[in-house]
């Protein structure tokens, strides 16, 4: 097919030009926070609200009327590079964006709801809303444009606002350095994207993600080479290697190992800001990505893909095990559940991990957002009655219980979602995940057991895990007695004061999102959910993939369903039980726990430090940096700087040579013609020195020359 | 016998024009340049121009040396001592005036006054005159009739030398009183 | 005595009296040179004048060369006068006014 036809304009329709108000509005609400007057914040900040919440109708709009439809495509010739391609830009609407529109847009509009009270007595509270919009507006680029060139850019924007919200404290030295870890450790993942698109490019000159799908299904992978039908000829291997770039672009977004250590450190922010990266922005948009080029996927890089996400979810799981910050708890479980989502694609349920990212979404945004209501309960008790305490650290909680009813409420169910109780959300998304990993190691395996099966065994593994840190969170923040309070006798629960009614609110438009019924008529049986019946994986396109393979995929997913649910079932009540033993009021460990140190033995530390991946990075990547700079440094001061200097002074003494020759010869030779010049002078000057005899005896020279002339 | 005068007034002449060139004395110089005039004053006669002798005489030695003596006196502290001249230029005026006066000499010998002197004298020859005038009375007739216009010129310029003369050497009165 | 003597004569002393005017220092004796050339020249009139003993050009130039010498010497001698007032001397190397 010719590229005048794969890239040919589309035109506007109404679907497409409201996404475009979609994407403007948050992008207005920024730069209408950035003009704002300081005054009239508080009003400006419920207008930019406003805003997201027109954006979020829109979406929901939008979501209704692509339900079960084609997708709407909207595409433009951007510009042109010498003989190559168009190159194109657009809006593509399909069911997945649609979804991802609506997420997006109501968590961003909870969090700036929120945000109105949590944030009000905040220096800068204007910057902060201005940097809220721009960040939904980039989240909102990658969500709708068409173009993997486009989608990077709005990547870099995503990761510039990400940047900018984590360094919100800047005046704190830990919350700038998180963001520049942030933003630097993105830019590795990013280098790997940019290497994906390179191939792609390359192979299809093209980065439109419609007009790709069509190339690639029609290249062909025959002996070891992966050709187009352009004629274009790579190894096959590349094949694999752009799928991994692109992936690695999705690890540094969405936190993967090895690149999940800025994560944690992320909780530097705003904790609605925390909950906007975790649930619908930056997170997401890495799984977004896998989901868009899903079909472009090789069966080597989707096998990549579902061994990164199980070790992350194992890894982010212990990590989440002994931390003692309520927040850092939250992110390990983000790493954690990030790692299943990937996994899910990997393994090629699509759909489920597609289900898990929206179901993760409004559950982990609830319980960011409960454990930012804790945290403010407990700013504001610090403030009340001037003990100093740290409001982020379980071991001043304990027994909030009673005085934050609400807000145990909602953390109570969306960290029922989170561990997958049946009748929440996570429960449904969990099983379909499940089921599919477990169906995948069947088919890779081909029936008999083979290392596969090591996959889905983290998997349930990390069930167990997520039990229990949840269980453990649970009770050591909501449960027992409060542990500051009773180390100051005197002041007691009841100065715990709830959290304001707008925060209530948004908690519990949250909290319902958690509930299971939400999702599915059959809160047992995920294979009933709408959401499911509406995403159906897309057929994989890339050369030389076994059609097969997706249908046994879902075939078997079905089959092993009722299996794999009584296993992650029994994960489930294991996790529970251990830990309720361990973290019940009364036990030992919350006995000791308000004095408990930050880790007690070596594989504690292992946990809390996050496997001392940050330790690793210093000893194998900065330390060899470091010294190599530090070897480069001095070896440009021992040898080239000697050599300029040696060069320097051979130029000084060749300069001095020449200058000698220059006075020597050639001033010698200008001073010598200026002397006979002025010898001459003073010769010829003798004759007319104003004596008139000198005169006339020339005068009678010049006769007698005459007469001797004459005369021969 | 007229040779050997002409000869003797000739090495009286040259001698004495020596004298002028060599001697370092101005007073020796100006009567050397006397002998001189005289020397050419004879010679004068012997070429049969004996009018022009006198007024040689006349002006030069009465006039012009007087003249000269005159204006080294007045030019000239009295001191008792020799008034000496110094001369520069030696070298290159001997070189100058030796292959000048050679070349001339040289120059003279290659000319021809022979033919020259011959028509003359044939010229001469057939002049008769009708009365025998002397030298003074032939110029005197001259001068009163062909050499009118220069004579009186040459009256007008004596008187203009004679005024100028005066005009330019006289005393003049300064206008600041001295 | 040919003509060629006289001519002879003449030269020499019109080269005595040039080489007078070049070397000497004193002014006066420079005037002195030139009277020893208007002999020099007066001579040669003299002698071309024999050949002509009718017309006698010769001689009436020679008288008009003597007047106009009596009058150069007058104003030649009033002007080195002049001079020694100015410049209270008569040596011409320090009369040098027309270096350039």
């Amino acid at each position: 097919m010719e590229y005048s036809e794969l890239l040919r304009p589309l035109p506007w329709t109404t679907p497409t030009i409201l996404c475009l108000v979609i994407l403007a509005l948050p992008f207005v609400s920024f730069l209408l926070m950035a003009a704002a007057p300081d005054s009239s914040r508080r009003l400006m900040s419920w207008v930019s609200s406003a805003f997201i919440l027109i954006a979020a109708c829109i979406s929901v709009y939008l979501l209704l009327s692509v339900w079960a439809q084609p997708a709407s495509h909207t595409r433009f010739d951007w510009f042109s590079i010498a003989s190559m391609p168009q190159i194109t830009a657009g809006i593509l609407l399909d069911i997945n964006a649609a979804l991802m529109l609506v997420v997006v847009n109501v968590i961003s509009f909870l969090v700036h709801v929120y945000s109105t009270a949590y944030m009000k007595d905040d220096a800068g509270y204007k910057k902060y809303f201005a940097f809220l919009g721009l960040f939904t507006f980039s989240m909102l680029g990658i969500v709708l444009a068409d173009n993997l060139l486009i989608i990077f850019v709005f990547w870099e924007l995503v990761g510039l606002s990400s940047y900018l919200l984590i360094s919100h404290w800047y005046q704190k030295d830990s919350a700038s350095k998180a963001a520049k870890k942030a933003f630097i450790v993105n830019r590795v993942g990013d280098a790997g994207f940019l290497i994906g698109l390179a191939i792609l490019w390359v192979q299809f000159n093209t980065l439109d993600i419609e007009a790709l799908k069509v190339l690639m299904s029609q290249s062909t992978l025959a002996g070891g080479e992966w050709t187009t039908t352009l004629g274009y000829v790579l190894n096959a291997d590349w094949l694999t290697v752009a799928g991994i770039g692109l992936f690695l672009g999705a690890m540094g977004k969405s936190a993967q190992f090895p690149l999940q250590v800025w994560l944690p450190d992320a909780m530097e922010g705003p904790t609605p800001v925390s909950a906007l990266i975790h649930a619908a922005t930056m997170v997401a948009a890495g799984v977004f990505l896998m989901a868009r080029v899903f079909v472009l996927l090789d069966i080597d890089a989707l096998t990549f893909v579902a061994t990164i996400g199980a070790i992350t979810a194992f890894m982010g799981a212990i990590a989440a095990l002994t931390q003692h910050d309520i927040k850092k708890v939250l992110a390990y479980s983000t790493i954690s559940q990030l790692g299943y989502m990937l996994m899910g694609i990997g393994v090629g349920a699509y759909d489920a991990a597609l289900f898990h990212l929206f179901t993760h979404a409004f559950f982990k945004a609830c319980l960011f957002l409960a454990a930012g209501s804790v945290i403010y309960a407990l700013h504001e008790f610090e403030h009340d009655t001037g003990i100093k305490f740290d409001a982020q650290d379980m071991r001043n909680m304990g027994g909030l219980r009673k005085k934050l009813p609400f807000t145990f409420m909602a953390y109570g169910v969306s960290a029922l979602a989170l561990i997958g109780i049946p009748f929440f959300s996570g429960f449904l998304s969990k099983d379909a995940l499940l089921s599919g990993a477990y169906a995948w190691a069947d088919v890779m395996s081909g029936g008999g057991f083979s290392i596969y099966y090591l996959i889905p065994d983290l998997g349930f593994l990390t069930v167990i895990l997520t039990a229990l840190y949840m269980f453990r969170q649970l009770l050591l923040v909501f449960f027992g007695e409060f542990r500051i309070a009773a180390q100051h006798p005197g002041h007691s629960l009841t100065e715990v004061k709830e959290v304001p009614l707008v925060m209530k609110a948004v908690l519990t438009v949250l909290g319902i999102m958690s509930l299971g019924l939400i999702w599915s008529i059959n809160p047992l049986d995920h294979s009933h959910s709408w959401f499911l019946g509406a995403l159906k994986a897309p057929t994989i396109l890339t050369p030389g993939f076994d059609i097969d393979w997706q249908p046994r995929l879902i075939e078997l997913t079905l089959a092993n369903h009722i299996k794999v649910t009584v296993i992650s079932m029994t994960m489930i009540v294991i996790g529970a039980l251990t830990g309720w033993f361990l973290y019940k009021p009364g036990s030992a460990y919350t006995k000791g726990y308000f004095q408990r140190k930050n880790t007690v033995n070596k594989l504690q530390a292992l946990s809390y430090n996050n496997w001392h991946l940050d330790e690793a990075y210093k000893l194998i990547i900065e330390k060899p940096v470091l010294w190599i700079a530090n070897g480069l440094s001095a070896f440009e001061k021992r040898v080239i700087d000697k050599a300029i200097d040696g060069f320097a002074v051979i130029n000084v003494i060749i300069a001095h040579l020449i200058g000698w020759i220059d006075r020597m010869v050639v001033d010698g030779f200008v001073n010598f013609s200026v002397f006979f010049a002025g010898r001459i002078g003073v010769m010829t000057k003798s004759l007319q020195g104003g004596r008139v005899q000198s005169y006339i005896l020339i005068a009678v020279f010049g006769i007698v020359i005459m007469i001797f002339w004459i005369i021969w | 016998m007229v040779e050997v005068m002409f000869y003797f007034f000739c090495g009286v002449a040259v001698l004495s024009a020596l004298v002028v060139l060599f001697s370092k004395n101005i007073l020796y110089a100006a009567f050397s340049l006397v002998a001189t005039f005289m020397a050419v004053a004879g010679i004068y006669v012997i070429a049969g121009a004996e009018f022009v002798a006198i007024t040689q005489i006349m002006v030069y030695v009465g006039g012009i040396v007087v003249l000269l003596i005159f204006g080294v006196m007045l030019t000239n502290k009295i001191s008792g001592k020799a008034m000496i001249t110094e001369s520069r230029n030696k070298f290159s005026a001997a070189v100058v005036m030796t292959s000048l006066s050679a070349l001339l000499i040289y120059a003279i010998f290659q000319m021809n006054f022979t033919a020259l002197q011959g028509q003359a004298w044939i010229d001469n020859n057939n002049y008769k005159p009708t009365e025998n005038l002397t030298n003074i009375n032939q110029l005197g007739i001259g001068l009163m009739s062909d050499y009118i216009l220069p004579f009186e010129i040459a009256a007008v310029l004596l008187l203009v030398a004679l005024i100028g003369a005066a005009t330019i050497a006289g005393y003049k009165e300064r206008s600041d009183g001295h | 005595m040919a003509i060629e003597h006289y001519f002879i004569l003449s030269a020499i002393l019109f080269c005595i009296g040039m080489a007078v005017i070049i070397t000497k220092k004193n002014a006066i004796v420079v005037l002195m040179g030139v009277e020893l050339i208007l002999n020099a020249a007066n001579i040669n009139f003299i002698a071309i004048s024999q050949l002509d003993n009718i017309k006698l050009g010769g001689q009436f130039f020679a008288l008009f060369v003597i007047v106009v010498a009596a009058a150069e010497a007058a104003v030649g001698l009033a002007i080195i006068l002049k001079i020694y007032k100015y410049f209270s001397t008569t040596n011409l190397d320090e009369i040098n006014q027309l270096k350039g």
